[in-house]
């Protein structure tokens, strides 16, 4: 997949902020969003229960922003898609 | 099977704050899989979309791992004119699908009630009403 810097800024976020998460929010969804400043790091807005209200508050949140959300865990899944998908193709 | 696949409305309605072109439904042909456990759009749906990922996964394939974007739309199943099925919402995965634009998982399946008729080679798909609008 094509580079995404924004995206790596917000995940490096989530990272530092995981083994704290884990503790009060785990199997939850973290929001994190784009500063307005860039010079600044990406802001933690909340965890919720759901994925898509998690997105609806992003999109709600971060006009003109990028936003990420990610699930609270100790370990990211890995989904399988194992037949129809090839891993090369792009 | 015949799909339209969406912007969801909350992702619109950012879409109209910021000025941005309002992107118009995609419809295309998708396929179902029943071992894939999350539904899949082909990166070219993603960019007629106008999507930006709102995360990044790993994707366990047949030939290997690979990155993949996660995209949140809305996908209506079974399109027919004047009969529009309702919108459901997905986290979709980019991913080149082998001979159809979208592949529906076990995310959008688990919701409804697939039966294969085995003789006669032919499928019903009976998904929940849904409260949620298209647009």
């Amino acid at each position: 997949m094509r580079p995404d810097p924004i995206l790596d800024k917000l995940e490096a976020a989530f990272e530092r902020r995981r083994a704290e998460l884990l503790t009060t929010d785990e199997g939850r969804w973290a929001l994190f969003a784009q500063p307005r400043d860039k010079r600044f790091r990406p802001r933690f807005l909340g965890c919720f229960d759901d994925e898509f209200d998690a997105c609806d508050a992003g999109y709600r949140n971060t006009v003109g922003r990028r936003f990420l959300v990610k699930e609270v865990l100790e370990k990211d899944r890995v989904i399988s898609v194992p037949w129809a998908v090839l891993a090369d193709r792009q | 099977m015949e799909v339209e696949v969406r912007v969801p409305p909350s992702e619109l309605e950012r879409f109209r704050l910021e000025g941005r072109i309002i992107p118009q439904p995609v419809r295309t042909t998708a396929i179902i899989d029943t071992a894939a456990e999350r539904t899949c759009v082909s990166v070219a749906i993603a960019n007629r979309l106008l999507l930006e990922p709102t995360r990044r996964e790993d994707l366990a394939t047949a030939s290997g791992t690979r990155r993949s974007g996660l995209y949140h739309v809305t996908v209506q199943l079974g399109w027919r004119d004047g009969h529009p099925p309702d919108p459901i919402q997905v986290q979709a995965y980019d991913a080149e699908v082998t001979g159809a634009d979208v592949l529906v998982g076990l995310d959008v399946l688990r919701k409804g009630k697939l039966v294969v008729y085995g003789p006669d080679g032919t499928y019903e798909l009976f998904l929940p009403r849904t409260d949620r609008s298209a647009s």
